[in-house]
């Protein structure tokens, strides 16, 4: 009977260990994803019941802010511009999760691990646990609401971003959403907008300025430009014999011009005409040095930026595939094929050329700041790309200026200022209507900001859209605004 | 309070925790080391024991009744047990189980020992039971137990 | 009284004494500390909740002294860790909880309860083995107790269970009772019954298959655990008897047959119930991914999943986490909120205690010398260790959730009640076995002493 009995409590043991193992699976090793888990509601019950910081605008403008409630959390997230901040600013959901600075900063907005703001700096702060901290942004409510305005509701971006310090200063996107909805306390309410979000077949919850990737068509051809006169493919002096199209190795399809027309000439003609059939052959000559030189101005990589989730990587033709896909080359050098960028990569590009070369890294963020409006931590500007050396910068800056001047950007003048751009129609399909894009900078001698626009299919123009028309006076608007003129 | 302070008694909290648990392991094994110290130095065969009365016999009186329970033909017979008396088919013994075919000629014993009963088997074919088991050598039996020799049971009752 | 000359039981109840003090220590600290986690102060109640636990403690091991002074030392003091563990616990949801849903004060007057019945269970019963002889009347109680819940009028649906009487003001679980009464009855009648059950008649392979007629002691306790599972939709305490009754089974007989047989029979009622009721297939269902419905079915398992996933290694610190989230949290899920305030160090020292306790009683199962004492202490000690591992299986998803009790330390006077009960027959067992043992080897020198003179 003994050997019996070792045997039914040997297996009870068994079991027990089987518990223990299970344990150690939960609380150990699957212990981040459950506790990270967004349905797990237990981060955001703290957060929602307990205080929690302002978003604040570079003016001083409340984002998002906490207010009292009646129910159980006692308090409830208000966010009072509503569509405008809802694909930067985020929301804060106790039911599908939190997004974007809300969830970037929580650390910090609910201060309930203010630890990260004691390590960089101001140990003389006593930080109890009911302190939380506001975050001001470098973005502008007045700039977001230009932007939202002079897209007209056409699907499309504007990113505005300072050359100099990489802060943000505009970056809005149609179609967006009212974030405020998703901030209810009622799981079920909250579930049944959030799935109406998600099926909206506009998507109207993609943040399109930075997690959407779009052919930057001739816009590209600044880094084409820069590529070729740092490898020495092409000097200013090279001239480009007057084509209607360039038919690349392996494939019997030629580029050709835009409108069908010739044209050639040397880099600054070529650059201001946009000619493909030059940047096409480029694209060819630079071949496997291509990939290298776009991504010295971040294609392949994301950069990072100060939300959550963060930026999607840009793309252009791998590394090696020359041999195998030249076509894809002589495309890639006119913006088309496999290069997709997001419209932030593209204004990255343009404060990359307004910069002397430099690209730093974007943030929406500028301070951090207690109730008391002292400052816990500046966010500082950090380099993030060398794209190319101060020469090229000056001599592709100069191209810009002529394009706005005299070439295809002429709706981007502003009076008294000189403004250096980029037109850019890129086709995304066979039947549907090309991308207008424009990126640029003003003043083109002393650059305050650089800016990317993007009309998704050319917007209410259809077929007729071109960057020059329809994506160039938004962009203009935009810089005339940030100027004060 | 702060949270560091807390994470600190936390763990003091959770050391004491293991600390019982390793003190309830040290007496598990104390009682294990006990039982199997036990265990042997009663198997001992015991040859130089200094003679001694046993305390617990002294009051008690020094007999015990069994009664038979089965075969029905039989139920309700009693025997005293005040020394020794043995079980079996023969006929010179005290119980004699003449009808009981799984019984041996001379099938076991039972006695009185410093008042204590107890059975031992003398190499029966079938083997005596106590409470259902099979014994070997001897066995205290107690009261309410059953005996079984052959197909014939008996009960001990006082 | 000659019992305190006893140099075992001396030894096991100082053992028993320095435990349970160190145990008492512990739960003094828990209850500190849960204070200090809200407000920068001793509580204010410390002296009386110490006065409390302690009266409690040395009344049970005071009466364990007198009564049963050679049992084993280790049972008293982890229950009284469990117990006080539960308890600190429970007041730990206590402070989330709104006035009216306070259970603290009631579960420590059910451990005060408890100990009352643990002292006269000690007291009424001088021997276990006495209760052998009572058998049938405890068949018949245990069935009694089993149907009690689906009498109309006096049943009680409970979170979707129907286990529940109410009696007055109380509603109190009688399968509770039922489980110990039922345990009484097989282990004696398997003593009876085990040689015949043994002899096995067909052979299949290796495995002895026993004579159909001697199924009846396999089939009572299956039709007992399918009236459970299908009548008050209680799996867990279906499996919890099913396996204990087939654990003894086996135990008296050693057949595997018995094993093989049961265990298909209790696959065979439970793959029906599957097909047949909505309840049996909605906890399976949830037990395969209770990610599917979050918001509603899945919602308890993934809100314990995901408090076992927070607390972490060394979870957030009494009174730091949010298992107030976690629903029922001071019953079922209770080891789940421990999870997330203790972490896993917690859970497993938790686990540990059970391992402990449960491996006592089978101890003290092997240490008997009487089989129904054997079979008797190894089926308390079964459903000891069966009712641990369903209700922990369950809320980390190890096998489907079914709502039982975890022994001591959940909320609930009936489960506290029976599990005092389970306690002081295990010692009774335990001291029943240690007194005879000592006598014997006392006998047994005398004996022998008488020979060698005799020689």
């Amino acid at each position: 009977m003994n050997a019996n009995i070792r045997r039914v409590g040997l297996l009870m043991i068994v079991l027990m260990l089987i518990l223990a193992a299970q344990l150690t699976y939960l609380q150990v090793l699957d212990a981040g994803r459950l506790a990270n888990d967004p349905r797990n509601s237990r981060t955001f019950l703290r957060d929602f019941t307990g205080p929690r910081g302002a978003i604040i605008d570079a003016a001083g403008k409340v984002l998002a802010h906490t207010v009292p409630s009646d129910d159980e959390y006692g308090r409830q997230r208000k966010y009072p511009l509503g569509d405008l901040f809802s694909q930067t600013v985020g929301y804060q959901s106790i039911v599908v999760g939190s997004v974007g600075i809300e969830k970037e900063y929580n650390d910090v907005l609910s201060g309930h691990d203010l630890k990260s703001v004691k390590i960089d700096n101001l140990g003389e702060l006593l930080l109890d646990k009911e302190h939380t901290a506001n975050v001001i942004l470098s973005m502008r409510a007045d700039a977001q609401q230009l932007a939202k305005d002079t897209l007209r509701g056409q699907k499309g971006s504007v990113v505005v971003l300072e050359p100099a310090t990489g802060a943000i200063v505009a970056m809005y996107s149609t179609p967006s959403f009212d974030p405020q909805p998703l901030a209810a306390h009622n799981p079920r309410e909250v579930q049944v907008y959030f799935d109406l979000l998600n099926a909206d077949p506009s998507n109207p919850a993609l943040p399109r300025a930075y997690r959407e990737r779009y052919p930057p068509g001739s816009t590209f051809k600044i880094v084409t430009t820069a590529a070729a006169l740092d490898t020495g493919i092409a000097t200013p002096e090279t001239d480009f014999p007057s084509v209607k199209s360039f038919t690349p190795p392996q494939a019997g399809r030629p580029i050709e011009n835009f409108g069908g027309r010739s044209c050639g000439g040397d880099l600054e003609s070529v650059f201001v005409q946009s000619c493909n059939s030059a940047f096409a052959l480029l694209g060819v000559q630079l071949g496997e040095l291509f990939p290298p030189q776009m991504r010295g101005f971040g294609i392949f990589e994301a950069p990072s930026i100060d939300l959550n989730p963060g930026a999607v990587v840009s793309l252009g033709p791998p590394e090696g595939s020359f041999s195998t896909n030249k076509p894809s080359f002589a495309l890639a050098g006119i913006g088309q094929g496999e290069v997709a960028t997001t419209p932030l990569q593209m204004a990255l590009v343009a404060s990359g050329v307004a910069n002397g070369g430099l690209i730093m890294t974007p943030h929406v963020a500028a301070e951090v700041r207690d109730g008391d409006g002292r400052i816990l931590r500046t966010i500082k500007p950090k380099p993030w790309k060398q794209a190319m050396p101060v020469a090229t910068a000056m001599t592709i800056r100069d191209y810009m200026v002529q394009v706005v001047a005299r070439g295809t950007g002429t709706a981007a003048r502003i009076s008294g200022v000189a403004v250096a751009g980029k037109t850019g129609t890129a086709q995304s399909c066979e039947t549907c209507d090309p991308h207008a894009w424009f990126v640029a900078f003003a003043p083109a001698e002393a650059p305050r900001y650089a800016i990317a626009v993007l009309v998704e299919n050319g917007g209410s123009s259809g077929d007729e859209a071109t960057g020059g028309r329809v994506a160039a006076p938004i962009a203009a608007k935009m810089l005339r605004f940030l100027l004060g003129l | 309070m702060t949270d560091e302070l807390l994470t600190v008694l936390k763990f003091c909290f959770l050391a004491l925790l293991y600390l019982f648990l390793f003190r309830v392991v040290r007496v598990v094994t104390l009682e294990l080391k006990a039982d199997k110290i036990a265990v042997p130095l009663a198997a001992l065969p015991v040859t130089e024991a200094p003679v001694s009365q046993p305390k617990r016999s002294r009051g008690a009186r020094d007999e015990s009744t069994l009664v038979i329970v089965a075969p029905e033909s039989r139920e309700g017979e009693t025997f005293l047990l005040d020394q020794e008396i043995t079980v079996g088919r023969a006929p010179g013994c005290g119980i004699v189980l003449a009808d009981d075919t799984f019984a041996s000629q001379v099938h076991a014993r039972i006695y009185r020992q410093g008042g204590k009963t107890y059975v031992e088997d003398l190499g029966s074919t079938n083997g005596t039971l106590l409470n259902g088991e099979r014994i070997s050598g001897y066995v205290r039996v107690r009261r309410g137990d059953r005996v079984q020799f052959g197909q014939t049971i008996a009960e001990l009752t006082r | 009284m000659s019992v305190n000359r006893s140099a075992l039981g001396q030894r096991r109840r100082g053992h028993e004494l320095k435990l349970g003090a160190l145990a008492l220590v512990i739960v003094a600290a828990g209850h500190v500390l849960l204070a200090l986690s809200e407000s920068p102060a001793f509580p204010r109640d410390l002296w009386a909740f110490l006065g409390a636990i302690l009266a409690l403690f040395v009344i049970a091991h005071l009466a364990v002294r007198r009564l049963a002074p050679r049992a084993d030392p280790t049972l008293l003091p982890l229950a009284a860790l469990l117990l006080g563990i539960g308890y600190i616990t429970i007041s730990r949801l206590d402070v989330a909880a709104g006035a009216a849903d306070r259970v603290g004060p009631t579960q420590a007057l059910w451990a005060a309860v408890g100990v009352v019945a643990f002292v006269t269970t000690l007291v009424l019963l001088p021997t276990v083995r006495a209760l052998a002889r009572y058998r049938y009347s405890f068949l018949m109680l245990g069935v009694i107790a089993l149907l009690l819940p689906l009498v109309p009028g006096l049943g009680r649906e409970i979170n979707g269970a129907l286990l529940w009487v109410r009696i007055g003001p109380l509603t109190v679980q009688p399968g509770e009772a039922a489980k110990v009464l039922l345990v009484v009855f097989f282990a004696a009648y398997l003593v009876d019954k085990r040689e015949l059950l043994s002899a096995g008649s067909r052979r299949i392979g290796r495995v002895y298959l026993p004579d159909p007629k001697h199924l009846g002691p396999l089939l009572l306790p299956w039709a007992a655990s399918i009236l459970i599972m299908v009548q008050q939709k209680d799996l867990g305490s279906s499996l919890l008897f099913f396996v204990a009754f087939l654990a003894m089974l086996y135990i008296a007989t050693g057949r595997y047959g018995y094993v093989v047989i049961g265990t298909g029979l209790f696959a065979t009622a439970a793959i029906v119930a599957y097909k047949t009721f909505g309840h049996v297939q909605s906890r399976i269902d949830i037990w395969i991914n209770p990610w599917q419905d979050l918001q509603d079915t899945g919602y308890q398992l993934t809100q314990s999943l995901f408090a076992f996933g927070s607390g972490g290694f060394a979870g957030t610190g009494l009174g730091l986490g949010r298992p107030d989230v976690i629903p029922v949290a001071t019953t079922d899920f209770i080891f789940a909120a421990i999870g997330e305030e203790l972490g896993l160090l917690g859970t497993i020292a938790v686990l540990i205690g059970f391992m402990l306790l449960v491996g006592s009683a089978f101890r003290i199962s092997l240490q008997a010398q009487r089989p129904f004492l054997k079979l008797f202490g190894a089926g308390l000690a079964t459903i000891l260790g069966m009712q641990t591992f369903v209700i922990i299986g369950g809320v980390t998803r190890v096998i489907p959730l079914t709502g039982v009790t975890l022994p001591f330390v959940s909320y609930g006077g009936s489960s506290l009640v029976s599990n005092f009960v389970i306690l002081a027959l295990l010692l009774r067992i335990s001291d029943e076995s240690a007194t005879e043992a000592e006598d014997d080897a006392a006998t047994e020198e005398a004996r022998r002493a008488i020979e060698s003179a005799h020689a």
